[in-house]
């Protein structure tokens, strides 16, 4: 009986230490995004910490999954236990570094790897590694298998665009569906292999060695097409509908999709990662009826396509309904009868604006309910009517006013709206069978979110108004700037940023750099105008004189520089009417005066 | 001022002692890399720009007419940003950038009679060019130069003597013979009588100098 007793002790105490001991798991997620939460023994935020953790705590196979983001890790794989590295979106989990095995059998897929100029994979001595549905691009050796008889592996389903070498094997070892495009030394290069015996249902294209590998008639299996990618510039590496790698790849494997006859290609065979592409060109806007929106998107044109999810909610990233969109084509729809409430919010409080040059720097309280603000103003007439002009500055507190007129008097106020705001976001579907419930491993994320308003809006009344004007700021200390200067009127009104100095620097840069004349007028001044600005400094008493004198040019300056061609043209037809009919006038009296024809 | 002068000779005392196994074998180049606060010599600079200074960086390279003597180029950089002035409202508003890049051409006197003297005093002066860039948010830029004149000086400590085996090192590897710690006060006048403006000011500076 005590036997028994302490036995039962002994199994208790055994069973709770295997609970609770420190091993570790044969599943682990890798997660670098900031402030993600992630916590070890089973997620990590870098892939070599995952790595280290294994040592000597396990021997049984680990999967390392890596959440999408971007890694820069050198990694070295050892030799137990045996691997598997993944990314959970193969266009999204993003490797910019080398790995390296030289011991043990792994397996490395469903990874974007572009280490910019270096290899991407390299295997040596005894190591065995089976690499598939990748993407490799901007890599100098794409998968490099070197020094060994003994190395080994298979490379399947992946995708080699734009590296120097795709795969440099001393190995005659199975490459397979896999897409070798504008690689630019060679799509697979060997030093010591005289002939390969595996290199079976791949397609090259606009690589240097296509004939080798896919000559006509080749019994191979290997084809030369473009793939059609639906867009390789952002990573899109997706087959198109009419791309000669669908269901042409090798039959004794099908496509975890949908089944048919593999793929050639990373998105092809029973390992492809099933995440369709993020819907992109997203656009929302209230529909002509009341309470629906317009959504469009552009297509996803991955033949795998076959539904678009659009999620709508009436909080941010928090989409409560969803309306689903049928056939890969279709890129609209009107969300309808959506509810809405009209609240009036109080009025918010503004505060003194700051000014700048021709702006006028507003802010003011947030209110309760308010999902905008309208911004009002005019010209100061004197009297207490309310600011007419409007604008809506959208869900924010402040807001500046800008192409005013400096030293001209504005009246400013601000109001509350308050509007059923609905987020939208769009998800593309892969045809996974019976799979089409949202959130499955066959739905993309969610693409970027709008917001858009439906309903009436309700307005406050308007906040206080305030009456303040813009003008030129001097900087501290007032320097003259040297290079460009308008020293004599600097010197006359000042300081460099009058408005006055500003006209006339205006009417330099509009018509005098312009043309060969000014120029040549604008250097002659640089040379001489400092000397009159250095008189006019040393007697203060003559600026008022000189700044009468520049009245005219100031005035032309701004006439230039601040009309539009009607409005000059305008005016000069009246100057030379009235010039005409002065001299008209003026030759009448003289030959009125000398007898002449009368 | 007496107490000052009797630490300078008890400074260069044991440098004038040595001076005679100066070796033929003397550093003929030194870098200098150093960083600060500037003062600007502007009454309503803090008023402004909030506190009385702005940070400085400088690097300087020098040849050695003499073991005491020697004349180079430097450059530096100080920047800080404050508020601008409206001058109808009365207030200050806006933002500017301030930039300052002055080049300095120098002459520097060093009291050191043996390669194995551990501290240094020096003095030197010269000419200086100050480049200055003013940026007033959404309205423009203002830049140009103006000259002046600068004069400085500081105490230099040997490192050498901290650690010798370093010191072997940077020599075998580099050739550097001496590397300094050093501290020092810099004065700089840059009168822009246009704005009627001093650039200038006073930075308290400290830094290695390296020599080879």
């Amino acid at each position: 009986m005590k036997f028994k007793k302490c036995l039962l002790l002994f199994t208790t105490v055994f069973f709770l230490c295997s609970l609770f001991s420190p091993g570790a798991s044969t599943a682990l997620t890798v997660n670098n995004a900031s402030g993600a939460s992630c916590s070890e023994p089973d997620c990590y935020t870098s892939i070599s910490a995952a790595i280290s953790a294994l040592s000597g705590t396990t021997t049984s196979a680990v999967v390392i999954t890596l959440l999408p983001g971007e890694y820069s890790e050198t990694l070295t794989l050892p030799a137990t236990p045996a691997i598997t590295l993944e990314g959970q979106e193969t266009a999204s989990a993003l490797l910019y570094s080398t790995i390296t095995a030289t011991a043990g059998s792994h397996t490395i897929q469903n990874l974007t790897i572009a280490v910019n100029g270096a290899t991407g994979i390299s295997i040596t001595d005894t190591a065995s590694v089976t690499i598939r549905n990748n993407l490799f691009w901007d890599n100098n050796i794409a998968v490099s298998i070197a020094a060994g008889s003994s190395s080994g592996g298979s490379i399947n389903n992946n995708v080699f665009y734009g590296n120097g070498v795709g795969v440099d094997t001393d190995v005659d070892l199975q490459i397979r569906n896999n897409i070798f495009m504008s690689n630019s030394s060679a799509s697979i290069s060997s030093g010591t292999i005289s002939s390969f015996t595996q290199v079976t249902y791949n397609n090259f294209y606009s690589n240097p060695d296509d004939a080798t590998w896919s000559p006509s008639g080749n019994t191979n299996n290997n084809i030369s097409s473009d793939p059609l990618f639906v867009n390789y510039p952002v990573n899109d590496f997706h087959l198109e509908t009419l791309s000669p790698c669908q269901d042409t790849g090798y039959p004794g494997e099908t496509d975890i999709i949908d089944s048919t006859t593999s793929d050639i290609g990373a998105y092809g065979g029973p390992y492809a990662d099933t995440i369709p592409f993020i819907v992109s060109g997203i656009t929302a806007t209230s529909a002509s009826t009341s309470a629906a929106i317009d959504v469009t998107w552009s297509a996803n044109n991955s033949y795998l396509v076959s539904r678009y999810n659009v999620y709508y909610g009436t909080a941010t990233g928090v989409y409560d309904s969803y309306v689903a969109v049928d056939g890969a084509t279709t890129t609209t729809t009107t969300l309808s009868s959506l509810s809405s409430t009209t609240t009036v919010p109080d009025a918010p409080v503004l505060n003194q604006p700051s000014v700048a040059n021709g702006v006028l720097n507003l802010s003011w309280s947030a209110v309760s309910g308010a999902t905008g603000y309208r911004v009002y103003y005019d010209t100061d007439d004197g009297t207490s009517s309310p600011p007419a002009t409007k604008i809506d500055v959208g869900d924010t507190t402040s807001y500046a006013l800008s192409g005013l007129t400096n030293n001209l008097r504005y009246k400013v106020a601000v109001s509350a709206i308050s509007q059923t705001t609905y987020y939208i976001a769009v998800t593309a579907l892969n045809s996974g069978g019976s799979s089409y419930s949202p959130g499955t491993s066959y739905e993309s994320a969610y693409s970027e979110e709008l917001s858009v308003g439906v309903g009436d809006t309700g307005e406050s009344a308007l906040s206080n108004t305030i009456i303040d004007f813009p003008e030129a700021l001097v900087a501290y200390p007032n320097l003259p700037d040297k290079r460009q200067g308008c020293f004599i009127a600097t010197a006359a009104y000042g300081y460099y940023s009058a408005p006055e100095v500003q006209a006339l620097r205006n009417f330099r840069d509009r018509y005098l750099l312009t043309n060969r004349p000014g120029s040549a007028f604008v250097r002659w001044y640089y040379e001489h105008g400092p000397v009159g600005a250095a008189y006019l400094d040393a007697h203060p008493a003559s600026k008022p004189l000189v700044r009468a004198a520049l009245l005219p040019a100031v005035g032309a300056a701004l006439f230039m520089t601040k009309t539009s061609l009607f409005e000059k043209v305008l005016a000069m037809l009246c100057i030379l009417s009235i010039a005409l009919i002065t001299a008209y006038r003026f030759s009448r009296k003289r030959f009125s005066g000398s007898g002449g024809i009368s | 001022m007496k107490k000052i002068i009797l630490l300078a000779l008890a400074l260069l005392l044991p440098a004038a002692a040595d001076a005679a196994d100066a070796a033929l074998d003397r550093p003929y180049w030194s870098l200098e890399i150093k960083g600060g606060v500037f003062a600007p010599a502007l009454g309503n600079w803090e008023q402004y720009y909030g506190t009385s200074n702005m940070p400085v960086y400088e690097g300087a390279l020098a040849y050695k007419l003499l073991r005491q003597v020697e004349v180079g180029v430097g450059v530096g950089s100080a920047k800080d940003k404050g508020q601008a002035y409206a001058p109808n409202h009365g207030t200050t508003s806006g933002q500017v950038t301030y930039e300052l890049y002055p080049i300095n051409v120098f002459v520097l006197l060093r009291g050191i009679g043996s390669e194995s003297q551990w501290l240094v005093p020096y003095v030197g002066g010269g000419w200086t060019r100050m480049y200055y860039r003013q940026k007033v948010e959404d309205q423009g830029t203002v830049s140009g130069s103006v000259n002046g004149y600068h004069v400085r000086g500081g105490l230099q400590l040997d490192l050498n003597g901290l650690d010798p085996d370093a010191a072997n090192d940077m020599y075998m590897d580099y050739g550097v013979f001496h590397t300094y710690f050093f501290v020092e006060a810099e004065q700089t006048k840059a009168r822009l009588s246009s704005a009627a403006v001093d650039l200038g000011g006073t930075a308290y500076l400290m830094g290695l100098m390296f020599e080879f």
